[in-house]
């Protein structure tokens, strides 16, 4: 396929801004340099980013760090998003998630979270009042599907997302042999996966 | 604690949570490999893992934030085959600090076998995209400060003359900031992406490869300027992985197409084998009016603002329709003289499936053998092309390929070979 793609020096390519534009859109133009389809993609998607990324982090000034680090990622990376393996969302929310993950386990100093996360404090966290209706339902999805898991479950899948613990690191704090932990992740990904009806 | 093997199999779900180590993660990603039924499992487990995210609450971060990440951008090359130029100041600043993430050995493991990278999911290797990324932003920050990731091709034998080494980063600084400067990119059969950039009033062009694999050390990468002969411009190897630039040796005529083949080691004079890259170098009509006084004869200094040929806007217009089923596109305008293009801007992508051909619309360029693991296909592109397209290949070309589809017979001095003629025009 001949792709005619408008060469400017400067990156930014004439967008029609009129239409909205799908993230997944914005993001392959991102990847012709498109700095404006950038700019869009980072009012449409950073409130999460920095949402989950402060969920595992807590301190605000290292997770708008790690949330730039993430969207500087995007910019660099984005000719290697295949739209045909997810939506630019997930991508962008898998590498803040994973750099999440990275920034704590590095910063050893700051572990000393609570190790008895789960349903309670994930609701307690999101306490604070959420003007969007769309997250508010995705979260009640998430919440009820939670509820379905054992306590066991939920605490190991809470744990290890937002608390962003490796399975080792819980084995050691529980008590329990690494492969107990490594069986409740599965099961109650599992069991949310199919309470979610997620398909792939 | 159990370490089997079988193990991989109850890890899915710290995997998709990131709950894994970095050494339980490249287990995982190995057997990911090798089973579709893992693969399955996992996909859909981060699937789910990214409802956990959606069930965050956002929070919009401050205004500084967005306006330092712009700034940012402005100035980091983003990873081929993207069309930033591949700027020189600004991308050393992050350099060095993305270095840090992505020492050069973990690089080159992470990204050396393109092929099974390419086949993993986006999600299961995020450090070894990082680390791509780092290592591009690495190669392309430094391959202005590095003599050996600025090829020269001067160890070329079969090339009349070769620029030296030191020059050729300068050279390449140059061509960017030539004002008709010009840049096509275009995936490589094999893997890998080629972006040529070249400037007709430096009658100058250099090649950069992006994950390409390296040749044996038998064999050798041959550049060539296909015009009304083929001349060789220069051998090279490429780095393991990332980006290797090469500034082809001697002049580049008006609309001669860079070509590139796998020839044996040293290099011969003429082309051996297929073109796995092949890339007319005609300046396109599509923008950028003010560019149109850079278009001169080679060599030329005067301005002429000849507009754009009926010829080569048809031909650079909306191909896409064809190259579904054929070999491969062919990119550039093949406008029917040197007097008609312009020096105006456009970049043409263009995949090259099974190696390509182009001819410009002095009938030039074609490939008629394969090295081995390339495709069969040739093909011509060419605006109004003829039934025959004649081609001085020289040398050493095997005549024994056809090509697929609508085949046309090609006239070459040694005999005939299929081609695909993509339709150009509109």
């Amino acid at each position: 396929m001949l792709t005619l793609v408008t060469r400017d020096t400067t990156g930014y390519e004439a967008s029609s801004a009129d239409a909205p534009v799908s993230t997944d859109e914005l993001l392959v133009r991102v990847s012709h340099g498109d700095q404006q389809a950038f700019s869009d993609l980072y009012d449409q998607l950073s409130g999460r980013v920095l949402g989950l990324i402060t969920r595992l982090l807590k301190d605000h000034a290292q997770s708008e760090e790690v949330t730039q680090e993430v969207f500087l990622e995007v910019w660099q990376n984005a000719s290697r998003f295949d739209q045909n393996r997810g939506s630019a969302p997930s991508w962008i929310l898998t590498m803040a998630h994973r750099r999440a993950v990275d920034r704590v386990r590095a910063a050893q100093s700051s572990r000393d979270r609570d190790t008895r996360i789960g349903i309670r404090d994930f609701e307690t966290e999101f306490d604070s009042v959420t003007e969007s209706v769309e997250i508010r339902i995705e979260h009640e999805r998430v919440s009820r599907a939670l509820a379905r898991l054992t306590e066991f479950q939920r605490q190991a899948v809470t744990m290890s997302y937002y608390g962003g613990y490796s399975h080792s690191e819980m084995a050691a704090m529980l008590g329990v042999p690494i492969g107990t932990v490594k069986t409740r992740l599965r099961d109650g990904m599992i069991r949310l996966r199919d309470e979610m009806g997620v398909t792939s | 604690m159990t370490d089997r093997p079988d193990d991989l199999g109850i890890m899915t779900g710290s995997f998709a949570l990131d709950a894994v180590d970095d050494e339980e993660r490249a287990g995982m990603d190995a057997a990911l490999l090798e089973s579709a039924e893992l693969r399955s499992e996992v996909e859909s487990l981060r699937e789910t893992a990214l409802l956990l995210a959606y069930a965050t609450e956002p929070i919009e971060p401050p205004r500084d934030l967005k306006a330092a990440l712009m700034a940012k951008i402005a100035a980091t090359p983003q990873l081929p085959p993207l069309e930033t130029p591949v700027a020189s100041g600004p991308a050393s600043d992050t350099t060095g600090r993305e270095a840090r993430h992505a020492p050069a050995a973990h690089v080159a493991s992470s990204v050396g076998a393109a092929e099974s990278t390419a086949r993993r999911r986006w999600f299961q290797r995020p450090g070894a995209l990082l680390a791509a990324a780092a290592a591009v932003v690495i190669v392309a920050g430094g391959g202005f400060l590095g003599g050996n990731l600025v090829n020269s091709g001067s160890q070329n034998t079969g090339s009349p003359q070769a620029s030296t080494s030191q020059s050729s980063s300068a050279q390449l600084d140059k061509i960017y900031a030539a004002a008709d400067f010009e840049r096509t990119t275009t995936p490589v059969t094999g893997g890998g992406t080629a972006t040529v950039v070249w400037s007709d009033s430096l009658a100058k062009s250099a090649v950069i490869l992006t994950d390409v694999k390296s040749v044996p050390s038998d064999k050798t990468y041959e550049l060539w300027y296909i015009g009304a002969k083929i001349v060789p411009a220069g051998t090279f190897n490429t780095a393991r992985s990332g980006v290797t630039t090469t500034v082809l040796t001697g002049k580049k005529t008006k609309d001669a197409t860079v070509g590139l083949t796998v020839e044996p080691a040293g290099g011969s004079k003429q082309p051996t084998t297929k073109p796995i890259v092949a890339v007319p170098t005609t300046a396109t009509s599509t923008s950028s009016a003010e560019r149109a006084n850079s278009s001169d004869p080679p060599g030329g200094s005067g301005a002429s603002s000849t507009p754009p040929s009926t010829a080569s806007s048809a031909s650079t217009g909306e191909s896409s329709a064809t190259s579904s089923d054929v070999a491969s596109g062919v990119s550039g305008a093949a406008s029917s003289s040197g007097s008609t293009a312009t020096g105006q801007t456009a970049t043409v992508q263009t995949p090259v499936v099974g190696g390509s051909v182009s001819a410009g619309a002095s009938g030039v360029g074609v490939s008629a053998s394969t090295p081995a693991g390339v495709g069969a296909d040739a093909s011509v592109g060419s605006s109004g092309v003829g039934a025959t397209v004649t081609t001085p290949l020289g040398t050493g070309v095997d005549a024994g390929v056809s090509g697929s589809g609508t085949s046309v017979g090609v006239q070459t001095p040694l005999g005939n070979v299929g081609v695909q003629l993509p339709t150009l025009g509109r």
